[in-house]
């Protein structure tokens, strides 16, 4: 995939994004903020986790997202037997050639949805995650980049689930957002219902922006002006949660990083050229949510279901955290 | 630039004359306003003096560094600071400075205790009070510290509106002090010349929120000068007639309010009183010996803390021969609010006295500059003099050393009060002969007992002029005959002062444990002399008639004293001289209880400079949040704002009227906030998003080159456009929705003020 950027400027970056989560709107339905949280990741260059109860629509909606946007989509479906070079593509003896010629794996597209990622093996959900951080894959000596831009859309299953291995801390940290579909309201759903009579919606789905759009989309998110007042801001919040005497893990610094990207991506969205304190009070459940891990008298280990208590205690930081003003007064 | 600067500058200096013309005459008015409790005109002249100096110093300072605008507002109130100080070196102690200006350490010592001198000059003297040295002292000061107020916040901070407070400060003075009265006209043309103040001053402060603390200001100026005499407790010291019922005060002089109190138709019991032999006494207050000035009184005492009245020394001058037979007497001070205790002579001991007390040992009287005579119980020791005829004969016309201060008299003293002594003392030989002549002359016909012809003739109060047109008139009261008798006395030679305190008062019908009760009211204040007896000391005399009793040795009636010839034609009959047959009802006041009641200048300074003081603390949160308000409104519409100005104006007067906004919600939460707040309208919630978005903008976007925060490269929007509007729409809103209470404190008291403090100091550790 060739990584061609297409100039956006800040006026159609709003109208491009309109487009895409209407187009995935049309298959998600009542779901906005979550749509909305995944093209931020998308755009923020980062990976996305959706965790919830099967049948909610996860990989409806990453699917839907990949659809929107003219790419190359893989899907993997994870399952206890998958082998790590089933992601990464082998090298296989080509007799003709007499050499060893690389196959790509299904790791190699733009988006890559992996559905139900904590039904694999510890062994070969790595292998995904070493490719998600470096960008790239190693094949018997050789390394391979993967395709720009990259996003892996992972769906898992609450830990309790049976047949599921639960990701380890290190690995979820790879994740910048993780977002719950939850279930749809009664309107939503009795319209799913009509809707999915006949045929999938999924199958209509024509893409609404093309990849040099979403590159350019990209270098438009990383030119969003993030004030040292923010920094400050989201630094505070994340050390806060390192103190915090009812965590037991605090954020990592790449979930700081990851935090002040997706804010940028946010405030694009948002139609702004710089980031707010509000971006970064808006991702940090999402964004912090599945890295921290509660102190053991907090029941929980990370899973949605259970990280009510964990989403409380982020809450209870952001709002006691003073945000900096970062324009003094002339004296 | 520099160019530019000069333009503005003398601008300025043609701007400014007027304004210090204006402040000039605006204080000056002012000052005027405290003739109502001050006398002369002296000290007009000062502080008129120190009000040039200061505003003058000022502005030539001003005028001549009007190229560095900053330091000029910082050297003008210096300049006018050493310049005042320097009037004030050379008018109160030049003697004592270096080149008769320079202060030095004598200096220095000369005005502590000028302050001293002033706090005892105030608790002493009534209203209106003689600007004695101290006082003028203590008037300069304060003046010249409300004039330094003026001009910086006139001139260094250009806050014309509030040079309105040390106006204020000198306005309240008279309202504060008892007895004093505010001058409705002068009041009025000092607000007037207040306003002229504010008109001339509004081109240099612009037009934000000007008129609220001006009227604030003068409002807060009337109110207290109205409501808060009324309202403070009264303390020992100003405890006169105010809220305690009724009381009686004398004041430090008694002498000078004597006839009105005499006149006065309220009768306050002042004391009671009870003696061991059953007979009444005369109760001194003060002794009065200086007869040089117009204004006779006590001269300031001067107390030293030896002289516990539990012992007092032997009588001056009083021989071993003389009999004398002892007394105890119990007093209780009912009414009386007076420095000075009533107490017979000469007492040996006084017990019983809770306040701090002091003779003095030249005329037995006690004085205080602390308690006051109220509500004291006392018992005093005592001996009554009872010389005999021919021991007072003995004592022939010596006169013992050092007693040239009882004889002296003004070089001016009108020639007939000699005259007259000596032609009704002519033929006598001794000066107890003399004594008597002249007792027996002022007892007799044509001398009348009248409280209101001296004033209806205009010859009432004290001085040897005075004296001079009594003997002519003949007409007076208590004060005229006992002064009479003791210039006449002086002028042969007979060591005399006068004596004002209280006559023996009327018998009561009840007792105390068995003892008979005299009952002393404001009608028998009373003044009489005494003269001085080699051999025996201090000796009363009685010229008034139909007041008080003639003692045996002065009463013609008493065998042994010898007959005067004199030039009585009628003889002396008690009755005679009463110019109406109410007559001894009528003089029985003396002037000592007006004198205090009315005036008990006690303290007024004092009290001024707290209420000074308190005003100042009550405005200071006030004054200072307002000044901060004006200062952003005001680079706002400069065009000097940023964002942020107004966002912490916002905040702060939000939280000034109880509304707070945490600082960890984002500018976007604090404004969802503040649109849900009672009184926000649309236009202010519209104003308030405006805010919002700017100081997101300036706190978080990105720098421009010109170093304000823009809007990406093609949507760069001037974030200080209308903020100034927007900002005063959003005040107004929050404003509106406070109720009375909120409003009041977040004028008076703004809680922005301590959290904003709280943080500053917080930076600062």
């Amino acid at each position: 995939m060739t990584d061609t950027a297409d100039t956006v400027h800040y006026a159609d970056f709003h109208a491009l994004s309109r487009e895409i989560v209407r187009s995935v709107e049309t298959v998600i339905d009542g779901k906005r903020e979550a749509v909305e949280l995944a093209l931020t990741t998308v755009l923020a260059e980062g990976h996305l986790l959706i965790e919830d109860v099967p049948g909610v629509g996860k990989t409806m909606l990453a699917r839907a997202l990949a659809r929107s946007i003219d790419c190359t989509v893989n899907r993997i479906q994870f399952t206890p037997d998958l082998l790590p070079s089933d992601i990464t593509g082998v090298s296989v003896f080509n007799q003709a050639d007499r050499e060893f010629e690389f196959k790509p794996g299904p790791v190699f597209a733009n988006i890559v949805i992996g559905d139900e990622i904590n039904r694999a093996s510890p062994k070969t959900q790595s292998a995904l995650l070493e490719s998600m951080e470096e960008g790239q894959v190693s094949v018997d000596g050789r390394t391979y980049p993967l395709a720009r831009p990259f996003t892996v859309v992972a769906t898992q299953n609450p830990v309790e689930m049976e047949g599921t291995y639960p990701l380890p801390e290190a690995q979820r940290d790879r994740f910048m957002v993780r977002i719950s579909m939850g279930y749809p309201d009664d309107v939503a759903e009795l319209a799913m219902l009509r809707t999915r009579e006949k045929t999938s919606p999924l199958d209509s789905l024509v893409p609404v922006i093309s990849l040099g759009q979403l590159s350019g989309m990209i270098a438009a998110v990383r030119g969003i002006y993030v004030s040292q007042a923010v920094e400050q801001y989201a630094v505070s919040i994340a050390q806060e949660t390192r103190r915090d005497r009812e965590l037991r893990l605090g954020a990592s610094p790449r979930a700081t990083l990851h935090l002040v990207r997706a804010a940028k991506a946010r405030a694009a969205l948002d139609g702004r050229e710089f980031v707010l304190p509000d971006d970064i009070d808006a991702l940090a459940v999402p964004v912090l949510g599945h890295r921290l891990i509660a102190a053991a008298r907090i029941a929980g280990t990370g899973s949605a279901f259970q990280s009510n208590s964990i989403a409380d205690i982020i809450h209870r930081i952001v709002a006691a955290t003073p945000v900096p003003l970062g324009a003094g007064e002339p004296a | 630039m520099t160019e530019r600067r000069n333009t503005t500058s003398s601008g300025g200096m043609r701007r400014e004359l007027p304004r210090v013309l204006v402040l000039l005459l605006a204080f000056a008015v002012t000052f005027g306003g405290l003739h109502t409790i001050l006398e002369g005109g002296a000290w007009l002249v000062l502080c008129l003096v120190l009000a040039v100096l200061v505003f003058g110093g000022g502005l030539a300072v001003r005028t001549l560094l009007r190229g560095h605008p900053v330091v000029a507002r910082i050297a003008g109130p210096l300049a006018g600071a050493m310049l005042a100080a320097a009037a004030i070196v050379i008018r109160f102690a030049s003697d004592a400075a270096l080149l008769g200006f320079i202060p030095t350490a004598a200096v220095v010592d000369r005005f502590r205790h000028l302050i001293r001198d002033a706090g005892y000059s105030i608790t002493w003297q009534n209203v209106p009070a003689t600007a004695d040295e101290p006082i003028s002292f203590l008037l300069a000061a304060g003046a010249t510290a409300l004039l330094l107020a003026a001009e910086i916040f006139a001139f260094s901070l250009r806050l014309p509106a509030l040079a309105g407070l040390p106006l204020a400060a000198i306005f309240l003075v008279p309202g504060m002090t008892p007895e004093g009265t505010t001058d409705g006209w002068l009041f009025a043309a000092s607000a007037l010349a207040y306003l002229a103040l504010l008109l001339v001053g509004r081109a240099q402060v612009g037009r934000a929120g000007q008129l609220v603390p001006t009227v604030a200001i003068g409002v807060a100026a009337v109110l207290s000068g109205l409501v808060l005499p009324g309202a403070l407790p009264s303390t020992d010291l100003t405890a006169t007639s105010s809220g305690l019922g009724p009381t009686v005060s004398t004041g430090v002089n008694p002498m000078l309010r004597l006839g009105d109190d005499l006149r006065s138709t309220d009768i306050h019991v002042a004391l009671t009183y009870s003696t061991v032999s059953g007979r009444g006494e005369y109760l001194r207050l003060v002794e009065v010996s200086d007869f040089f000035s117009s204004d006779w009184g006590p001269s300031q005492p001067s107390l030293d803390s030896q002289n516990r009245p539990v012992d007092f020394p032997r009588p001056p001058g009083l021989a071993v021969g003389v009999t004398t037979e002892n007394e105890v007497t119990y007093v209780y001070v009912a009414n009386l609010v007076s420095p000075w205790l009533p107490v017979p002579y000469p007492a040996s001991s006084i017990t019983g006295l809770d306040g701090s007390w002091q003779y003095l040992p030249e005329s037995f009287t006690v004085a205080s500059n602390l308690s006051l005579a109220r509500g004291e119980d006392y018992t005093v020791s005592s001996v009554v003099l009872t010389p005999t005829p021919d021991q007072l004969l003995a004592a022939g016309s010596r006169v013992p050393d050092g007693f040239g201060e009882y004889l002296s008299l003004p070089p001016d003293t009108p020639g007939i009060i000699a005259a007259t002594a000596r032609e009704v003392t002519a033929g006598e030989s001794s000066n107890y002969e003399r004594a008597l002549a002249l007792q027996e002359y002022l007892r007799s016909a044509p001398f009348q007992y009248s409280e209101s012809a001296p004033v209806t003739d205009g010859y009432d109060g004290t001085g040897v002029d005075v004296v001079a047109a009594f003997l002519e008139q003949h007409r007076g009261y208590c004060i005229h005959f006992a002064s009479a008798m003791a210039v006449m006395a002086r002028e042969l030679g007979i060591p005399s002062r006068i004596i004002v305190g209280f006559q023996p008062g009327a018998l009561q019908n009840g007792s105390d444990r068995g003892r008979r009760l005299f009952e002393v009211t404001t009608k028998d204040l009373h003044a009489w002399p005494e003269l001085y007896f080699a051999g025996i000391g201090w000796v009363r005399f009685e010229p008034t008639p139909s007041r008080g009793n003639i003692p045996d040795y002065a009463n013609a009636t008493t065998p042994g004293v010898p007959v005067v010839q004199g030039p009585p034609a009628v003889p002396s009959n008690p009755e005679s001289g009463l110019d109406d047959g109410s007559a001894p009802q009528i003089d029985q006041g003396p002037t000592v209880v007006r004198w205090l009641s009315s005036g008990q200048l006690s303290s007024w300074l004092a009290i001024g400079g707290v209420v000074v003081l308190l005003f100042g603390i009550v405005f200071l949160p006030a004054g200072l949040r307002w000044m901060r308000r004006r200062r952003r409104l005001a680079a706002l519409r400069a065009g000097r704002g940023t964002a942020a100005s107004a966002w912490h104006e916002v905040m702060e007067s939000a939280e000034d009227i109880g509304v707070t906004v945490s600082r960890t919600l984002t500018p976007r939460e604090a404004v969802a906030r503040l649109h849900r707040v009672r009184g926000m309208s649309d236009a202010g919630r519209e104003a308030l998003d405006r805010i919002g978005r700017a100081i997101e903008r300036e706190g978080y976007g990105r720098p421009t080159r010109d170093g304000t925060a823009g809007y990406g490269e093609s949507r760069v929007i001037d974030v200080r456009s209308g903020l100034a509007d927007d900002l005063a729409i959003v005040l107004r809103c929050l404003k509106a929705g406070a109720d009375g209470n909120d409003r009041l404190r977040a004028t008076m008291l703004p809680p922005s003020l301590v959290s904003r403090t709280v943080k500053l100091v917080g930076r600062l550790a």
